[in-house]
């Protein structure tokens, strides 16, 4: 914890990287977080598109009572948090349809209202302060074999379904009204893009936490945006940017002892802070093509 | 019912801070629900995080810290996203989750990281005393009369954008005082159900009120009153839980799950009105 003789902590942070590398507890964290911050990367592309960061911070809220739910019950955390997801966006999709969204309060209603239900649920099932820190801040280096497996799986499922559907989410993210006039249908779509992100939540939401998942999903991607103009590259530069992201974070947080969603989550503020001033200070025309 | 569960002095305290929490937030919180600002107050109720450690671990007031963060980030919130290429809607939830992420790392050094930081974020009802209430009061009191004071301005600010712009009223600083004014609300809270629930107060009372479709200062009485009555109910369900079944209930979280379902059953009625209406 403390530095020792190297004030800079930089010995820490090699030691820490090469614990990464030889403990197996630390390895698997090391997976996931590496395969949550490709994902989120990609996704938080559209997530940032589509203006829809609200959503996903009011989705990722909305899981803590399935998190809490499913640790009282033994089973994955990723299913408790995905049957949450799904049952938010299911609620969303019906008022969508019922035609008054236009009021944002229920949002926020929904979000600390699901927080509330999950610390209930919790302190009923005699669950500790520990137990609700950990859903809030994400706990990747306690994920469990499964955990891994199934963000994997999933994972590769959402980025598939986002490859099969690309040139319809884009269209309709740039374009709604040639979306339109070319026939197609906006509802589908649009209902796909929220399930995905849904899915993609539930498998971040048990290593990045309730409250700090929404960085793995909108600040690379941010982040990214200020560099690339096309799609794909952004989405292939936020995936590199998550992962960084988290990996640094994931070292940061053996050598200093702190949180690790914490410091994956600061460690992608940083990343922004860093593209941002390097854009502000060498506004290299080339690159952007608008 | 009621009568057995108020005798004890910490659950009357317990019930006094939530109804001045509720009468604070539910006349910030129409101001809130009028002009849309939900999401602010939910990323200020995350931000007011590190400001909250930083004043623990110097050992000064927790109210500082919060006030102290709070209005940093009202200002932060403020402004538009100067980057073009950042939405505003994506820059106000990177700067929630990078707040919340320095006040996480700070506490996480700590010894007793998990019980410091839900104690922080769901405040803990039954240990307020009668400091913390003098402090709610005198808190919450500027926040009301900062309301009262602006109300005409503040009104047609939220209803008619460009009237109020056509006769010069200075809409920034408007906004900024609604801001401040949750920051506020959300440093009455801390202590009695920390920083997280705290935005539930401000929200859903007013969110429910204003779909029974009351004009303005009605709505801020029925929200008040919502919370006081889901406030008295709230506690007397975890404190009866707690003495018959013997079931640990978390009494902060259960009068927030109140007015929640107060909501959602008013959402719903109003709904199906507007329906049967237009049907």
């Amino acid at each position: 914890m403390v530095a020792g003789s190297d004030a800079v902590g930089v010995n820490d942070l090699v030691d820490a990287a090469a614990s990464l590398v030889r403990e197996p507890l630390l390895r698997r964290a090391l997976l996931e977080i590496v395969l949550v911050g490709a994902l989120g990367g990609v996704v938080g592309v559209h997530v940032v598109l589509r203006r829809l960061p609200f959503f996903v911070m009011t989705l990722s809220h909305a899981t803590l009572p399935g998190l809490v739910v499913a640790s009282l019950l033994g089973v994955s955390l990723v299913l408790g948090a995905a049957v949450a997801a799904v049952v938010v966006v299911g609620v969303v999709v019906l008022v969508g349809v019922a035609g008054r969204i236009e009021d944002t309060s229920g949002v926020g209603v929904v979000l600390t209202g699901s927080l509330a239900v999950g610390a209930l649920v919790l302190s009923i099932g005699q669950g500790t302060a520990r137990d609700l820190s950990a859903f809030l801040v994400g706990s990747v280096v306690t994920v469990r074999p499964l955990d891994v497996v199934l963000t994997a799986g999933l994972g590769l499922l959402v980025v598939l379904v986002l490859a099969l559907a690309h040139k319809e989410l884009v269209l309709v993210a740039f374009d709604p009204a040639a979306a339109d006039a070319a026939g197609y249908q906006r509802g589908p779509i649009d209902l796909l893009l929220l399930v995905t992100v849904a899915v993609t939540l539930a498998v971040a939401v048990p290593a990045g936490g309730v409250v700090l998942s929404v960085a793995l999903l909108v600040t690379p991607a941010s982040a990214a945006r200020l560099w690339c103009d096309r799609v794909v590259t952004t989405m292939a530069l936020a995936a590199t940017f998550g992962v960084f992201a988290g990996v640094v974070g994931l070292v940061a947080s053996a050598a200093w002892d702190v949180a690790a969603g914490a410091a994956i989550a600061l460690a992608a503020t940083a990343v922004l802070a860093g593209s941002a001033a390097i854009r502000a200070l060498a506004p290299s025309r080339g690159l952007r093509r608008t | 019912m009621s009568g057995t569960f108020l005798a004890a002095p910490y659950q009357q305290r317990a019930l006094l801070a939530i109804v001045i929490l509720g009468v604070v937030a539910a006349v910030v919180g129409v101001h809130v629900v009028l002009r849309r600002m939900a999401f602010v107050a939910d990323a200020m109720s995350h931000t007011v995080l590190p400001g909250v450690v930083v004043a623990n671990l110097l050992g000064g007031p927790l109210y500082a810290g919060a006030l102290v963060a709070g209005v940093t980030t009202a200002m932060l919130l403020g402004f538009p996203a100067r980057a073009r290429r950042i939405g505003e809607d994506a820059a106000v939830a990177i700067v929630l989750a990078s707040f919340f992420a320095l006040g996480v790392a700070i506490v996480s050094r700590g010894r007793s990281f998990a019980t410091d930081l839900t104690g922080f974020l769901f405040g803990s009802l039954l240990t307020v005393d009668a400091d913390d209430l003098l402090l709610m009061g005198i808190v919450g009191g500027v926040a009301i009369v900062a309301m009262v004071v602006f109300h005409k301005e503040l009104v047609l600010r939220a209803f008619d954008r460009e009237a109020a712009e056509a006769i010069g009223l200075p809409i920034a600083r408007l906004d900024l005082l609604v801001d401040l004014a949750v920051a506020l609300v959300i440093v009455t809270a801390l202590r009695a159900v920390g920083t997280l629930l705290a935005v539930a107060f401000v929200i859903t009372p007013a969110a429910t009120a204003r779909r029974l479709g009351l004009a303005v200062v009605p709505s801020m009485l029925v929200a008040a009153a919502i919370a006081a009555l889901c406030g008295t109910l709230g506690l007397a369900i975890a404190h009866e839980a707690g003495m018959r079944a013997d079931v640990r209930v978390a009494p902060g979280a259960t009068v927030v799950v109140l007015l929640t379902s107060v909501f959602l059953v008013v959402a719903v009625v109003a709904w199906w009105r507007d329906r049967m209406r237009s049907a």
